[in-house]
């Protein structure tokens, strides 16, 4: 069935799917490692998909489409991660959408075959999940756009908007806390 | 652990983690709400949605609007210059300068008694205070919580 995008350009739904397809694990991935909540994350990637669909017209044919979603999701996550510190949160969701990130479900990764995966392997890649999701987000976010988006602390000063020597002594923290949490295995 | 030892070992455990899988319903709720914004009233969507003659439209209109606002204010600062105070903004006036005397009474007195007081009864009313907010402030949220979060 044909889709218009806004542009009124026919892009067919089976370009979009493949489209959504094939980035969309990189997408939910930036967005659930940013929040550390699956919840928020799929909603995050839905608002990216729906952008990128106003775009697919210039992204279907281009070579930077990954580069593009990967900024759109990062830039997302924050303003969201922002709308949501700005909610009266003593009072509302904090307490039960806590709860709810606690229940997420073990992750699953795009490259385990459920038949050749190393279990012990797997193990630990979930327990490295775990315990960036258990990390404050004050400190999950500079250590995931440093270690992950390979931003410099400089950068990452500047993108949360906090002084360079909190983005040092938070990343330094949490590292801290994934060497505790991980112990023998990192 | 030392610092560079301790960055070089998560730097290489995070970069060895492959990327999440996506939940399965990901993409249906993508299509789902572009559907959805396909099949909303052309009002509904955002105003670079709308067709040119309702744009158009809307931009006459505002501009009619803030043209009507400038008459109007124009007419009514002519109008106050020209005549003299209502009574009602006179009466207004009068209860504002009442209130101001009153609070100004309220001061004085405060300023005069509050020297004079002891130190023990200043810490009471201190926490007295507090309690008061404390007890106003559990009671909007619970009614916060009741209210609006159980709807």
């Amino acid at each position: 069935m044909p889709v218009q995008n806004r542009d009124a350009r026919p892009a067919t739904s089976d370009a979009f799917v493949a489209f959504v397809h094939a980035y969309q694990d990189m997408v939910f991935s930036i967005a659930a490692r940013m929040t550390g909540n699956d919840t928020h994350a799929q909603d995050i990637a839905q608002e990216v998909f729906l952008k990128a669909y106003d775009h697919f017209a210039q992204l279907r044919t281009s070579p930077a489409a990954g580069g593009w979603l990967k900024t759109v999701t990062t830039r997302l996550t924050l303003n969201y991660l922002s709308r949501y510190r700005r909610r009266w949160q003593l009072f509302s969701e904090l307490r039960a959408e806590d709860a709810a990130a606690a229940e997420d479900p073990a992750p699953e990764f795009a490259a385990d075959d459920p038949v050749q995966a190393d279990v012990e392997s797997h193990q630990r890649r979930v327990l490295i999940e775990q315990a960036l999701r258990e990390l404050p987000e004050h400190q999950r976010l500079p250590l995931f756009l440093y270690h992950f988006e390979e931003l410099s602390y400089e950068q990452i000063s500047r993108l949360l908007r906090i002084s360079l020597p909190k983005v040092k002594t938070d990343i330094h923290r949490a590292r801290a806390a994934l060497a505790k949490a991980l112990g023998e295995q990192l | 652990m030392e610092h560079r030892e301790l960055e070089r070992s998560v730097d290489a455990a995070l970069r060895a983690q492959p990327m999440r899988r996506a939940p399965p319903g990901l993409t249906a709720r993508v299509l789902e709400q572009i559907e959805r914004r396909r099949a909303a009233p052309w009002w509904r969507k955002g105003f670079l949605h709308w067709p040119w003659a309702a744009r158009g439209g809307l931009l006459l209109a505002s501009a009619a609007a803030a043209g009507l606002a400038v008459a109007a204010t124009t007419w009514l600062a002519e109008a106050v210059r020209s005549a003299p105070v209502p009574e009602a903004l006179g009466r207004f006036a009068s209860a504002l300068h009442g209130a101001a005397t009153l609070a100004s009474t309220l001061g004085r007195t405060a300023a005069e008694l509050l020297p004079a007081a002891s130190p023990a009864l200043l810490h009471f009313a201190a926490i007295g205070a507090m309690l008061a907010y404390a007890l106003v402030f559990g009671i909007g949220a619970i009614a916060y919580r009741t209210l609006y979060l159980n709807r």
